[in-house]
């Protein structure tokens, strides 16, 4: 698969890849991450969270992990994953390298 | 990062994990629990304040969430091989997605259509689940005791001590148990004396009723006949000794006397209300008077038994039937009517008797506002329908396939649907909630929690009403040639001749349910007004009434001597002009079963006859002046007379008429009852029991004749005209004389004789507001139908009225159309509301069910009704304008 395909990602789709990309996490944990790293910006409900979380899986970017003490279902990323969150990754550092000298100008 | 886990579920996490039902189910399988999990987790960790915001939020966003499942779930080749998202096409995945976004976009143009429908589903599913699920909840669950069907209690009253004796002996009884509830005052350093209820129970009684300790032990057959231990409740731990960790073990003083408590139920143990009555807070070993064991007079315990495997309430009947003649045959000269009977009932029947036929009627006026809501959803949707012809032709112009347009009227009644299946959701779990906070009327009330199948049933039966209607229209448009339809305007004449008969059809099957809910309302209404124009022989007003509690009464003498006392006190209150006491008081008690010292009596020579259930009432003096009830014959007792034997007494006019055929005959006579009285006179009829009771066969002697020691009492007193509040001046009169006797309560006779009725008033509202928002549902409809109706004919009413047809004969052609509808409806629902009155009858208090009144006054308010909602669409055919409607051809 050519993670370019996949290009651009959701907002929400990228916090979440990027939260699993830290470690493996439960449901809530995935909220609170994306809550915390949009500041607030992007609050995720579980059901559609799950629904999300289906599709990645289905698309073999993330997996579902035994779980840690609890019954708790845990997802991490897999290197497919990983690999997809890197080219988003690039691709918007290019995008922001070639937007950014217009503000930095001509902003002030 | 572990949230930390409360006990406790959000009542509107509950409210999500139903919802997850609309999942598709594979993802409902697969991922449910782990949604509900991760709401579960986001609740506990939030701050208190939060949570409802959060769970709203979640709920909220739930239906898209949902769709978008279905959507993944349908989808053709779901997952990794889906189509890469730009890529369009005229089905699949982004047709659905447009779909959903057209289907929002255009209920969001209707917002009055949109929220109308939404309210009616929301309303009808809501009421619907709330009376359902407290019908299925007081009438059909088992009762929350071990082996619950197998218990039976023993009807007609208390039971006398040698039946007691001889329970042992009945084998269709695995155990069984006697149990009687008095007042107590609990005496506390820091404050006034508590009045406590406190119940004696044979051991059995916590075997019976699956009960185990929390803290302590239990009682046991070596504690019989200790009256210096008690076990306490749960909720009586908590609330009057804080849940002291070390009460168990330690010694209150109750009466005066020091008591040990032993043990603290179980927070599980369910109060067994139909045998106890109020919730009492402790528990003590029963107390076996050896005379009163003795005495077939003494009466003073409830029983309940379990029946042993294989054993049959007829088993049992017979077995209870031979110790009553036993006990008969040892007693003849107190069981002069042969023996008493004393059939068995299961506890169960009796803990919904009261409530069984009112609860059946609320939930068949509730499925028939449920039907009439569902009638107009389905106005809602056709007419909807039937104005979108037009935009379904462009859309069809335009190659919108069949299908989608099927799919997204589809849709659109689904969105309907879950939006006031939500709604509904929120109504009923919060009528619950107030219901539950309110459950005085109904035994077990609790308990009670959202019963989710009935919601289920009742969004579906509404949205099914909503994807039918709404698609009928189209189907019957969709085949039609599209340019034919946008030549004639969307409109025309030939839509719909089958659609109108349709609408007319909903029209009348509304009228008619309306009508039954009405008439039922009326029927309800009148019986309540039947009920409180009762004549109660009594004058309520002026009359004031002190429930009390004695404690340390050993003898019937001690009794007298201290309530005389009391008595004397309250009766020197300036503006008091009568003072008396007794047992009870009238309409202290309510119903058939009530309270108190009854007797079966049988006219002399005849003991083949039916026992006629007397009630006989022992009184302090001024009886009659107080509550001025008149004599019809007769005088009353003098106070010399008050301690002879036999007793003097003064009976019932109904009592005097059925043993001696008239008031006048009875006087003098002799009435051969609790040892025979000499009968002075004959009171007018009452009803002591009831404004809706029988009235009374009765008798009233003097308090002289009082049998048994008793603690319970009531001090009733009369003002004289003009007399302030007096309630301070008779707590303090009585404290004058027992400083330490709690007066819990000083009530009016009016409140008590309200409070009779209360269950009639409480129907009779119920069903009037019912009534009221059928006929107003009925008369949208009808106006909605006509205008509608009127709309799609302006071009030929413009037409006609250039022609010079006169306005008001158009008008009356409109209200005729409406008024026959009208008609058709009332005239079968007049035949239906001649079959629900049928049922009604038990129901009802001197008004037949086929009430003429009832029947032609709600069939005339619902023409009145119609015939203003005809009006008004009338008035518009009249003002049509005929060079605008000409000129818009």
């Amino acid at each position: 698969m050519d993670p370019a395909d996949h290009l651009p990602l959701a907002p929400r789709d990228l916090l979440i890849l990027a939260a699993l990309a830290e470690g493996p996490s439960h449901g809530y944990g995935l909220i609170k991450a994306v809550e915390i790293r949009s500041e607030s910006g992007v609050l995720l409900d579980p059901a559609n969270l799950y629904r999300v979380l289906r599709r990645m899986r289905e698309m073999g970017w993330i997996e579902e992990a035994e779980g840690g003490g609890d019954r708790r279902r845990v997802h991490r990323i897999t290197p497919q994953g990983r690999a997809l969150l890197a080219a988003e990754l690039g691709r918007l550092e290019r995008l922001l390298g070639q937007a950014r000298p217009a503000l930095a100008d001509g902003g002030r | 990062m572990t949230p930390r886990r409360s006990g406790r579920v959000h009542p509107l996490e509950r409210v999500y994990a139903t919802a997850l039902l609309l999942l598709p189910p594979r993802v409902r399988r697969e991922d449910g629990d782990a949604i509900r999990e991760t709401l579960r987790d986001q609740l506990a960790d939030a701050p208190d304040d939060r949570r409802t915001a959060l769970a709203l939020l979640a709920i909220s966003r739930f239906p898209g969430a949902a769709l978008r499942h279905w959507k993944d779930e349908l989808a053709p080749g779901s997952g990794a091989s889906r189509r890469p998202p730009h890529r369009t096409g005229r089905d699949g995945m982004d047709g659905f997605l447009r779909n959903l976004a057209y289907v929002a976009r255009s209920l969001r143009r209707a917002p009055t259509f949109t929220l109308a429908t939404i309210a009616l589903v929301g309303l009808g599913a809501g009421t619907v689940t709330t009376v359902y699920t407290i019908v299925d909840d007081v009438l059909l669950r088992g009762l929350p005791y071990p082996e619950s069907d197998r218990l039976v209690y023993l009807t007609n009253g208390s039971h006398n001590g040698p039946t007691m004796e001889r329970l042992d002996e009945v084998e269709a009884f695995e155990f069984w148990t006697a149990t009687s509830t008095s007042s107590v005052n609990l005496t506390r350093i820091d404050g006034e004396p508590l009045r406590l209820r406190r119940t004696e129970v044979t051991p059995d009684f916590f075997t019976i009723f699956g009960a185990r300790p929390a803290l302590g032990r239990l009682l046991i057959e070596a504690d019989e006949g200790n009256p210096g231990i008690a076990v306490a409740t749960w909720p009586a731990w908590q609330e009057v000794w804080g849940g002291r960790e070390d009460l168990v073990g330690s010694t209150v003083r109750l009466d005066g006397e020091p008591v040990e408590i032993v043990g603290i139920l179980s927070r599980e143990f369910v109060h067994p209300e139909m045998v106890l009555g109020d919730p009492t807070h402790l528990f003590r070993p029963i107390d076996w008077d050896e005379a009163g064991l003795a005495n077939p007079g003494y009466h003073a315990h409830r029983i309940v038994a379990r029946l042993a495997e294989g054993a049959s309430i007829a088993t049992g009947d017979a077995q209870m039937d031979r110790v009553a003649a036993d006990v008969a045959a040892a007693f003849p000269d107190y069981y002069t009517e042969g023996p008493q009977d004393w059939p068995l009932q299961t506890l169960h029947e009796r803990t919904v008797e009261d409530a069984r036929d009112g609860l059946l009627l609320l939930l068949g006026a509730v499925a028939l506002l449920m039907l009439v809501a569902c009638t107009n959803v389905a106005h809602l949707f056709m007419a909807r329908g039937l104005t979108r012809g037009r935009e379904m032709a462009i859309r069809r112009a335009i190659g919108a396939g069949r299908r989608h347009i099927l799919a997204q009227l589809t849709f659109e009644a689904l969105a309907i649907g879950v939006a006031g299946g939500a709604f509904g959701l929120l109504l009923a779990g919060g009528a619950l909630r107030l219901f539950s906070a309110w459950t005085v009327e109904l035994p077990r009330g609790t308990t009670i929690s959202l019963d989710f199948g009935v919601l289920g049933v009742s969004i579906l039966l509404a949205t099914g009403t909503a994807v039918l209607f709404g698609l009928f229209p189209a189907l019957r448009t969709i085949g039609n040639d599209p340019q034919e339809r946008l030549r004639t305007g969307g409109a025309g004449a030939g839509t719909s001749r089958a659609l109108n008969a349709l609408r007319g059809g909903l029209v009348v099957a509304e009228v008619a349910l309306s009508l039954v809910l009405v008439t039922t309302a009326g029927l309800l209404m009148r019986s309540f007004a039947a009920v409180t124009a009762q004549d109660p022989g009594v004058e309520a007003e002026g009359v004031y009434l002190v429930p009390l509690n004695l404690a340390g009464i050993d003898t019937p003498d001690t009794y007298r001597r201290r309530m005389e006392a009391l008595r004397q006190s309250v009766r020197e209150i300036p503006g008091v002009v009568a003072a008396t006491y007794g047992v009870e008081a009238p309409f202290e008690f309510v119903g058939g079963d009530a309270c108190c010292m009854a007797s079966g009596w049988r006219p002399e020579g005849q003991p083949e006859a039916t026992p006629i259930r007397v009630r006989s009432h022992a009184d302090g003096p001024e009886y009659f002046e107080t509550f001025r009830t008149e004599l019809v014959a007769g005088r009353h007792w003098t106070s010399a007379e008050a301690g002879a034997t036999p007793h003097p007494a003064i009976i019932s006019e109904r009592l005097a008429i059925q043993a001696f055929g008239s008031a006048e005959a009875a006087v003098g006579r002799t009435l051969e009852l609790r040892g025979g009285m000499t009968i002075v006179g004959v009171a007018e009829p009452t009803l002591h029991y009831g404004l809706d009771q029988p009235h009374d066969f009765a008798t009233w002697s003097p308090i002289e004749m009082l049998p048994f020691p008793i603690g319970r009492t009531v001090i009733s007193l009369r003002t004289g005209p003009g007399s302030g509040p007096i309630g301070s001046a008779i707590r303090e009169a009585i404290w004058a004389v027992e400083p330490d006797l709690p007066v819990p309560t000083v009530s009016t006779l009016e409140a008590w004789i309200d409070r009779s009725s209360s269950t009639r008033r409480l129907g009779s509202t119920l069903f009037g507001a019912f009534g009221m928002i059928a006929l107003a549902l009925a008369a949208a409809g009808l106006y909605g139908t006509l205008l509608y109706a009127v709309g799609e004919r302006r071009r030929e009413l413009g037409i006609r009225l250039a022609l010079g047809a006169g306005r008001g004969r158009i008008q009356g052609q409109v209200v005729r159309r409406g008024l026959t509808q009208a008609g058709l409806g009332i005239a079968a629902g007049l035949g239906i509301a001649w079959f629900v009155g049928r049922l009604l009858e038990a129901w009802l208090f001197e008004i037949p069910a086929t009430d003429p009144l009832s029947l032609a006054s709600s069939a005339a308010l619902l023409l009145a009704t119609a015939a203003v909602a005809a009006w008004l669409p009338a008035l518009r055919a009249g003002r049509t304008d005929p060079l605008e409607t000409l000129k818009a051809e």
